[in-house]
This record gives structure tokens, C-alpha cells and sequence, in this order.
């Protein structure tokens, strides 16, 4: 009987540790991240191409295979370049989009910080180009990820789509470097990812920008 | 009993605290820095690309662009405006693989020579962080369409025509160096200029190309 309450007291101990964690508690007394103002220009990855490390909490748990095949150096492993074609902005015409990853330095599971670094570099043809700049957060799908195993839906978030970008206090995310129709452009963007197969990318930039 | 379910229940807690502090998250393969400290007290640093080996390969056709025909590369041309992206693997100078890097070329607006081309580099060494770089090119290197895709200059021989040795960056800084943007990580709060130079070493048989490109950056701390 005693082996019992022990063994329920672990268990309901392991489970409320879990649930509390996944909420971030390292996190609430955070200060928020300044707004940005600006006019937001949304641009739909129209196609999308992705090669390196797999997206998502389970790769930046170091768990999972490669997307696309990896590449091919273990100096590379947890890293990864995504290409895309992007719908709006300049004039209404297309831009592509070609973004650089890698597993960030001070991921901590206590502090609630499961991410990468991330640049982009948009560039709308014959007009100008822009350096963005920021972290990606998988913290959300890892979260939602273990209240689906929890319910015993498997430890899958497929057919959801996240904001990865991290807007935190104190760290810079947005634009860094324009150049062209775009040079003095300044601000912000969010990154939302869409459910893609494992070479494919999918997903949305908002691009939050002013003139400067 | 309920004292040992709380106690239980704390141990638990324990539990879950010391799994997530403990847990291995992975970090990156990090080699020795190969920087030079100037007399000035700038830091110049240098990494290379080498051709065609380094070209990272595609892993699907990317609808709305076009591929480089040699590989490692797409283009989107909405008419006449060609963007060439290229990705590599990034190398120190004793020839270690240390990250990826990616390429942009077109023809944008504000350019001084508007005949000419612009380049934007991001490198990204996952160990120290990101480079972003952007120059002027000094002629107009966007891929040329041909009837199996997109080709880059550099791609034939004769380009390399009048010589095996070509530095590429003609701007913006006034002595002719492109310009480094930002840096992230352990390259943040640095600013600089870079010069990027293609050499030639082989032609074959088939007219392609191999050769290795160099990026000299020279930075110094940003002064407050």
C-alpha cells in the first residue's frame, strides 16, 4: 500500500512538474517585447524548399532524422537553409527568400528557451533586398506536441501551424540591412510555419516595416 | 500516508527539475578560429568556398524558380530581373567545413554601376554565429538562361578568359570592399568590410570550372 502512494505521489509529481514546465514559468516575469510600429506587409511562401536539420522541437532535442538528407558534416548537423518563393510585398511581384538556421547556443529546457538563430535575406528582383535577422521558438509545438502524446494521439503536431519567431525583451529581431527601393526600411517580422512534407517549406513572413 | 504522497509528490517535482537541467541538448562541432589581429586592432578573418564540391545540391525542384544547371542553386527571373541564390558549405582556412553559406545575386536598384550586379552573402557557422555581407559586384555576375536551365558566368571557361584570378567586390566602401551589414552571436557589435576573390583551378575537358572563392573579412569592435 505504502509502495503504492509512493508510486502515485511520483507519478502525479512527474506529471504536474511536466504540465507547470511546458507553461514557461522561467518566463512570467519577463517583460514584454516592445511593439513595433510600421505597415505590415504579409508574403506567402508560395513554394518552399528546406534541407539540413529537421524543424521543430524533436530536432532541437536532438531527436529525428535530417531533413532532405542532412548535410553531410557533423559540424552541420543541427543546422539547416530553406529557400522560398514569396508572394507580395514590393509592387505586388514575387521575391525569394533564403534563410540560414542552426540550433541556438543557450537552449535550456529550465528557462523555457527551445529555439534557433535565424537570417534571412529577401530580395525582390530588379528593386531592393532586406537582412533579417532573429530566433525561431519551438517552445509552442513542443508543448503541444506532449499534451498530444498525454491524450495518446501520438507525440505528432501535424497539420498545425506556428509562429517560430521569438519576440523577447531584450533581444533584437527584424530588419538589420536593405538595400535598393527598400534602403532606409527598418522593423520587425513574424515567421508562421505550416504543415510541409520533410524537403518542403510552407509558411507566411510579416513583415512590420517603416522607412527610417 | 498523505505525507508520503506529498513527499512523493515533491520528489517528483525534483525529478522533472533535474531531467530538464540535466537533459544533453546538442550543440555545435566548433573548431579553432583562424583570426588575425591587425596592427590597427582589427581582426581580419578569411573563409573559403571551393567549386563545384562545396555546392550544396537541391533536395526538390523549387516551383517558381529555376534550377542553376551545375547545381546547388535556383533562380527566379520574373522577366528579365534574374535572382541567382546559391548555397554552400563554408570552410576555414585549414579546410575545415565550419557552416553554410548562401549567395544572392541581382541587379537592384541604387546600385552605382547599374550595369553591374549586386551580391548579398549570409554565412552562418552555427559554433559562433552569423555573418551578413553585401558588395557590389564588379560586373554583371546574374545567371545567364539557357536552354537547360540557368548558368553562372563563373561556370565557363570563358570567363576565366582574360586571367585565374578575379576579385569580385567593387563597393560600396570607398576603397572598392563590400560592405559586412551585421553580425550575430560572437560577431555582433562588429563592423567591417569584406572583399571576395575567385581563383581558377582547373578547367575540364567539358568546359566546367573548379576553383576556390575567398572571403577576407576585416572588422573591428564598434565603438560606442
Amino acid at each position: 500500500m505504502r509502495i503504492l502512494v509512493i508510486i502515485a505521489g511520483l507519478l502525479a509529481g512527474l506529471v504536474a512538474g511536466t504540465a507547470v514546465l511546458l507553461l514557461r514559468p522561467a518566463q512570467w516575469l519577463a517583460p514584454a517585447p516592445l511593439s513595433q510600429e510600421g505597415t505590415t506587409v504579409v508574403m506567402k511562401m508560395v513554394s518552399g524548399i528546406q534541407r539540413g536539420s529537421a524543424v521543430g522541437p524533436f530536432a532541437a532535442l536532438g531527436l529525428g532524422p535530417p531533413s532532405g538528407g542532412g548535410l553531410g558534416e557533423t559540424s552541420l548537423q543541427y543546422s539547416r537553409f530553406g529557400i522560398a518563393v514569396l508572394d507580395g510585398g514590393l509592387d505586388g511581384g514575387r521575391a525569394i527568400g533564403v534563410k540560414l538556421a542552426a540550433l541556438g547556443p543557450d537552449n535550456s529546457l529550465l528557462a523555457g528557451h527551445l529555439g534557433g538563430e535565424v537570417a534571412w535575406n529577401v530580395i525582390w528582383p530588379g528593386l531592393g533586398s532586406i537582412f533579417l535577422v532573429g530566433e525561431e521558438d519551438y517552445w509552442p509545438e513542443l508543448a503541444d506536441a506532449m499534451r498530444a502524446g498525454a491524450r495518446g494521439d501520438g507525440f505528432t503536431t501535424d497539420g498545425q501551424r506556428y509562429l517560430v519567431s521569438r519576440h523577447g525583451a531584450g533581444e533584437f529581431q527584424g530588419v538589420v540591412g536593405a538595400s535598393g527601393r527598400l534602403q532606409t526600411a527598418a522593423g520587425s517580422y513574424d515567421e508562421w510555419k505550416e504543415p510541409a512534407g520533410p524537403t518542403a517549406m510552407a509558411g507566411q513572413l510579416d513583415l512590420t516595416l517603416r522607412a527610417e | 500516508m498523505i505525507r508520503v504522497f506529498i513527499l512523493s509528490f515533491l520528489a517528483g517535482l525534483a525529478l522533472v527539475v533535474a531531467a530538464a537541467g540535466l537533459y544533453p541538448l546538442p550543440g555545435h562541432e566548433r573548431f579553432r578560429s583562424n583570426i588575425e589581429v591587425l596592427t590597427n586592432g582589427g581582426r581580419q578573418e578569411s573563409f573559403v568556398i571551393r567549386w563545384p564540391q562545396d555546392r550544396i545540391a537541391m533536395p526538390a525542384p523549387l516551383p517558381g524558380a529555376a534550377p542553376v544547371v551545375t547545381g546547388g542553386g535556383v533562380v527566379l527571373d520574373p522577366g528579365q530581373q534574374p535572382v541567382a541564390v546559391e548555397l554552400f558549405r563554408l570552410r576555414d582556412t585549414d579546410g575545415n567545413v565550419i557552416g553554410i553559406a548562401s549567395r544572392a545575386t541581382a541587379r537592384l536598384l541604387g546600385q552605382r554601376v547599374a550595369a553591374a550586379s549586386t551580391t548579398n552573402w549570409m554565412l552562418l557557422i552555427p559554433s559562433r554565429g552569423s555573418l551578413l555581407l553585401t558588395q557590389e559586384n564588379s560586373a554583371d555576375l546574374r545567371p545567364v538562361p539557357t536552354p537547360d536551365g540557368y548558368e553562372l558566368p563563373a561556370e565557363h571557361r570563358e570567363f576565366w578568359a582574360p586571367g585565374t584570378r578575379y576579385r569580385i567586390t567593387a563597393g560600396p566602401a570607398p576603397d572598392g570592399r563590400g560592405r559586412l551589414v551585421r553580425g550575430t552571436e560572437e560577431f555582433a557589435g562588429l563592423n567591417g568590410s569584406y572583399a571576395e576573390i575567385w581563383e581558377l583551378d582547373e578547367v575540364a575537358a567539358d568546359g566546367r570550372t573548379s576553383g576556390r572563392i575567398t572571403l577576407t573579412t576585416v572588422t573591428a569592435r564598434e565603438t560606442p
